[in-house]
Parts: structure tokens; sequence; C-alpha cells
């Protein structure tokens, strides 16, 4: 067995600019929704101009606000394997209880958030706790939230939404920075702290590891119920801040608000790259992901394009991430794999090869 | 004395009694079914103890979790690659961090240069076959996931180092290279226990055998009395599996 590291460092630093740069370019796969991102834009401003215009721009903002943070939220949840079907009514939940502390209680607006997030973070505890100590799957016991939330948000309201009056929670969403609204400011707060988190923390790391494979993870030292823990309290934290936002923009405490985002996000992070199977995924792609289904949404909306026609688009984007999310993940390691193989020995050729398509069987020998 | 263990219980294993001292490489033999793995995953803390006690090291060692071991300075180097070790889709860097991310990271920040030389010093240092730390390690060889999974247990520089079947599905080249490393690691001061069920393996590279039937061990064999019959004729030998309550 020869030692390949001087061959190694060799072909990496004689390969040509070109085929670097597009190397480059297919180890970052989330380049393909902020294409379409760009794509859409320009096709649906060319189509209106009014697209564009800043109050369109800044409506967008709180939309993307709304969809990219619990995208964010719940990509936590899925990059470690499990699924968070409660964000939406948890969102209506959260945004309910704010607006009825913060009215008929006459909570100030800082307890009110804090008391707020406090109890999403409790909703997210208790996920945790079924999930890794019991056992349920992630599946059932957040779908027990998206049915139980949503019934306490209209037990608080009795069906009559709360009105809220006042600049300081009205201004939460009204409000903007430089012309930036307010919401879309917290978006990137969160996105660039979830950024820093997964890959800039060993915290973030043990997140996609426990994703990647629970039992190395585990056996390699890792507490993976903490981590699995930690996530559903993200995702649940997140979802009182998009319920409080929501109301904000509104100015009424409504139970049936945010119907159906948790599929939203769910549908977001997959755009953007994330794997429903765990331990891969990033904040850039699950950020472009929501951008492409808030442009869309909207340039449909601004193109007058029939709400059944809506959901169909919606649908065909889903579907051809999926596909493009296949492709690349069949692709992976394969180029590469060609490259690397032209100046090896036939036999290994075919030893590597297995290795690749394998992935049960006895591994090969090399 | 790097590891003690006395009465040890557990589901399916012990009472067991076993001693290793620094430098020293013991094996554990079976057959299929004998407790090889719980023995190595109860003393990692892997798989909980139900009784008896551990010493590591001068200290007592309860291990709760795998956590717990690692944080002892035990490590574990698993029998299944595919299923206990790696990460299939993630890069190689990071499976080589995987165990030392706590102490690569300074107060939670994971330093991508630092990460990346940690890799790059693994892949040269265990010759790694591959072409960058950042291809996905489901790509490489049995053979070289093997070394880069041996690497990243000897970075952590393990008192006790524990190997369940280290050279399951690898060829003769990254055998004979995985052996070396082994007795290197003893050399430098480590306690190493070897679960295998390759008899031949284990007395080319232990001092000392130990044989486990039904959980238990039916027999000790130093370097002078290694002979495959009486060790094949002791993991025969019939023992009962004892079941005992949890006193602990």
């Amino acid at each position: 067995m020869s030692i390949t590291a001087t061959r190694r460092t060799t072909d990496a630093g004689s390969a040509p600019i070109g085929s670097r740069f597009t190397r480059r370019l297919s180890e970052t796969p989330e380049i393909g929704v902020v294409l379409a991102c760009v794509v859409v834009f320009i096709g649906v401003f060319l189509a209106k101009s009014s697209f564009a215009n800043t109050a369109n721009l800044q409506e967008m903002g709180r939309n993307l606000a709304e969809f990219g943070i619990l995208a964010i939220g719940e990509s936590f949840v899925i990059l470690t394997g499990g699924i968070d079907l409660s964000v939406g009514s948890l969102a209506a939940l959260a945004g309910v209880f704010a607006s009825w502390l913060f009215v008929n209680e006459g909570l100030p607006l800082g307890p009110t958030i804090l008391v707020t997030l406090l109890l999403c973070a409790a909703v997210g505890v208790m996920h945790g706790l079924f999930v890794t100590r019991l056992n349920v799957p992630p599946f059932v016991i957040t779908l027990v939230t998206y049915t139980a939330a949503r019934g306490a948000a209209e037990a608080i309201t009795k069906s009559v939404p709360i009105t809220i009056s006042g600049n300081g929670y009205l201004g939460l969403s009204r409000n903007d920075i430089g012309g930036v609204p307010l919401p879309a400011v917290v978006f990137v707060l969160v996105a660039v702290v979830a950024w820093f988190v997964l890959e800039r923390t060993y915290f973030g790391r043990q997140v996609y590891a426990v994703g990647g494979n629970p039992e190395a993870a585990r056996l390699a030292g890792i507490r993976t119920t903490r981590r699995i823990m930690s996530t559903y309290v993200v995702s649940g934290v997140l979802a009182g801040i998009v319920g409080i936002l929501i109301t904000a923009r509104l100015g009424v405490g409504d139970p049936s608000v945010a119907t159906g985002y948790e599929l939203d996000a769910i549908a977001a992070a997959v755009i953007g790259g994330v794997s429903l199977f765990g331990g891969q995924g990033r904040i850039l792609g699950i950020a472009a992901g929501a951008v492409l289904l808030v442009l869309i949404n909207d340039g449909m909306i601004v193109l007058n394009v029939s709400p059944y026609y809506q959901q169909i688009v919606l649908g065909v984007v889903l579907a051809i991430a999926i596909t493009a999310d296949r492709l690349r993940a069949k692709r992976m390691g394969r180029p590469r794999k060609l490259q690397m193989l032209k100046g090896q020995a036939p036999g290994e050729t075919a030893n590597s090869a297995g290795a690749d398509s394998a992935t049960s069987s006895s591994p090969p020998v090399g | 004395m790097v590891l003690k263990v006395e009465e040890l219980t557990a589901e399916g294993l012990g009472p067991v009694d076993l001693e290793i001292r620094e430098r020293e490489i013991v094996g554990i033999a079976g057959l299929m079914g004998s407790g090889r793995s719980r023995l190595v995953h109860t003393i990692f803390g892997a798989q909980p103890a139900t009784g008896g006690a551990m010493t590591l090291a001068g200290r007592p060692h309860h291990p709760r979790s795998a956590k717990d071991g690692v944080d002892a300075g035990i490590t574990l180097v698993p029998e299944d690659r595919k299923q206990q070790s790696l990460l299939p889709d993630a890069p190689i860097r990071w499976n080589v961090s995987l165990i030392d991310l706590p102490r690569l990271a300074s107060r939670g920040y994971l330093s991508p240069k630092r990460e990346r030389r940690l890799a790059e010093q693994v892949i040269r240092d265990y010759s790694v076959r591959c072409q960058s730390a950042d291809q996905p390690i489901r790509a490489l060889s049995g053979g070289n996931q093997q070394r880069a999974i041996f690497g990243r247990a000897m970075v952590t520089s393990p008192r006790l180092l524990l190997l369940d079947e280290p050279t399951r599905g690898v060829d003769v080249g990254a055998k004979a290279e995985i052996y070396r490393l082994t007795e290197q690691v003893a050399d430098d001061g480590a306690a190493v226990l070897v679960a295998s069920s390759e008899l031949e393996e284990l007395m080319h590279l232990c001092t000392r055998i130990l044989v486990l039937s039904g959980g238990r061990i039916s027999g000790t064999f130093n370097r002078s009395e290694f002979s495959k019959e009486a060790i094949v004729g002791a993991a025969a030998r019939h023992l009962e599996p004892v079941t005992t309550g949890g006193i602990r």
C-alpha cells in the first residue's frame, strides 16, 4: 500500500483554475437556489416594475421574516433527523398569548415578549423530552401540539380576536431601520446567529453529527439527547418570535393566523438543500429557499395569477428542488472520483467504484 | 494500573474481573454472542453497568454514558464502521474531528483553520488515501475509512483504547498498518483492549487473552500459553449466563 499523500497535494495544486472553480460550485449546492431567486426577481420585475418599488419590497421583507425565521427553526430540528409540525400553530398561540398578556393583563412589551418566548421554549422542551426520553416519533408529538396549540389560542380568545393598540407593539412590524422593516432586520439577525452557531461552534457541528448518524455521534461522546432537545427549543422560540411579528403586522391576536406555515417552513428548508434525513443543509440555502418562496408567492400576486395556479406553481418548485437534491446526492463524490481515478490502476478503479455504490455490503479492499 | 474491573455486570454480561496495565494490549476472544462487544461497551459507558466496580487510573469509574467514557480518557473504535463510526455523507474533516470537538474548540468556537489542520494531520500521519479533507468519507475504501477512524481515535491520546473488531472489512495492507498503530499506542503508554473474532489477530497483538463465554471469563492466557486449541476450547466451554440484580 503506497502512500499517496504527496500525489494528493500535487493533484490539488495542479488542477486548472476553471475546474477548481466548478468544483467549488458543485460543493456549494445552494448556488442553484440563489440563482433561482435572482432569475425570479428579474423576471417578475421585467413583467411588472411595481414589483420592486419600496412598498412592495418592504411587504416582502415582512413576509420573508415570517417564513424565513420559521424555516430556520424548522431546519435545526430537521438537521437532527426530526420534524416539527407545530411551528404554525405555535406561532398562532404565541401571537394570541402575547396580545392577551399585553392587552388584557396590561403587561409591558418587554416582559410580554419574554414570557411568550419562555412559553414557546417550554413547548420545545416538552417536544424534546417526548422524542428523546419516550422515543415518540417527532412527527407524532409535534402533531399533538399542532392541534392543541391552536385550540389553546382559540380558548384564550374565545373566538374574539384581541385588538392591539399602542405604537410599541405595532411598531415591531411597522417600524423600519433605514427603510428596512424591523421584521426583516430580525430575520437577518436570526440568520446570522444561526449560521454562526451551526458552522462555527462545536455545538452546531454536533447537531449535524446527531442527524448524520446518531449512534456514531453517541459513541463519539456527544450528548445526543441534549442536542436534539435544544433544536426543538430553538424551533419553538423562533416560532414564538414569528407569532409576535404576525400579530404586530395585523394589529390583532387572531388564533387562525399562520395556518399551514409549518409546511412552507419545511418547503423552504428542503428547497434550500436541507436533507429530511438529517445531517445536511446550510443556513445560506435555507435563507435562499425562504427568499425564493416569498418571491414566487408575491410575484404571482403582483402578476395576478389565480390562487389555484399559485398552489400548483409552489408544488412544482418543491418538486424541482427535491429532484435537484436527489440528482446532486447521486452525483456527489462521483465526478471528483472519476478525476482522481485517471491515474490509478484498473483494479483499484473497480474497487473504489464499488465503494461508491455499495451502501450496506462488505466494504471493498483499498 | 490503568483499568481495574471487579465483579462487573451488565445485561448479558458478567460478573467479570480484569486488569489492564499501561503499555499492555489485552485481547478478548469468544464466540459470537459471548459478550465481547458488551464488555467493551460497558467499560466505555455506552451500555449501563448493573453492578460491580471499575477503577480507571486510580479513580473510581462509573460511566453513565459514552460521554463519561470519553471524558475519562477512553476512546472506542466500534465494531461496525458504517453504523457506529461514520457520518457517511459528511466530509472526512468532520469525521476526523468528531471526538475531539470540545477540545478543538475554544469556548465553543470551532475554528475552521484548526479543524482543517487536524484533519490534514490525520490524513498525512495515518496515510488516508483521499483527494481532499472535504471529500465525503463514504467515497473512501473500507481500509482508508478505517485509517481515518483510527486516526481520529489516536489524536484524542486516550489512556485506554478500546478496539472492537479493528480490522473488519479492511485489506491486508491496512491491517498491518492498524497492528503497527495499535502497538505504537501501547508503546506510548496507553492500555489497549482488543475484542476480536480473529484469533490469529489476538495472538499476534496481545500480551494476554481473555476468553469470554456466556458473558463470563472462561479462560485467561498469557503470551507463553497461547495456543489455538486451548483458546477455542475455553471459548466453547459452556458457562451459564448469570443474571444478577442491579446492586451497585
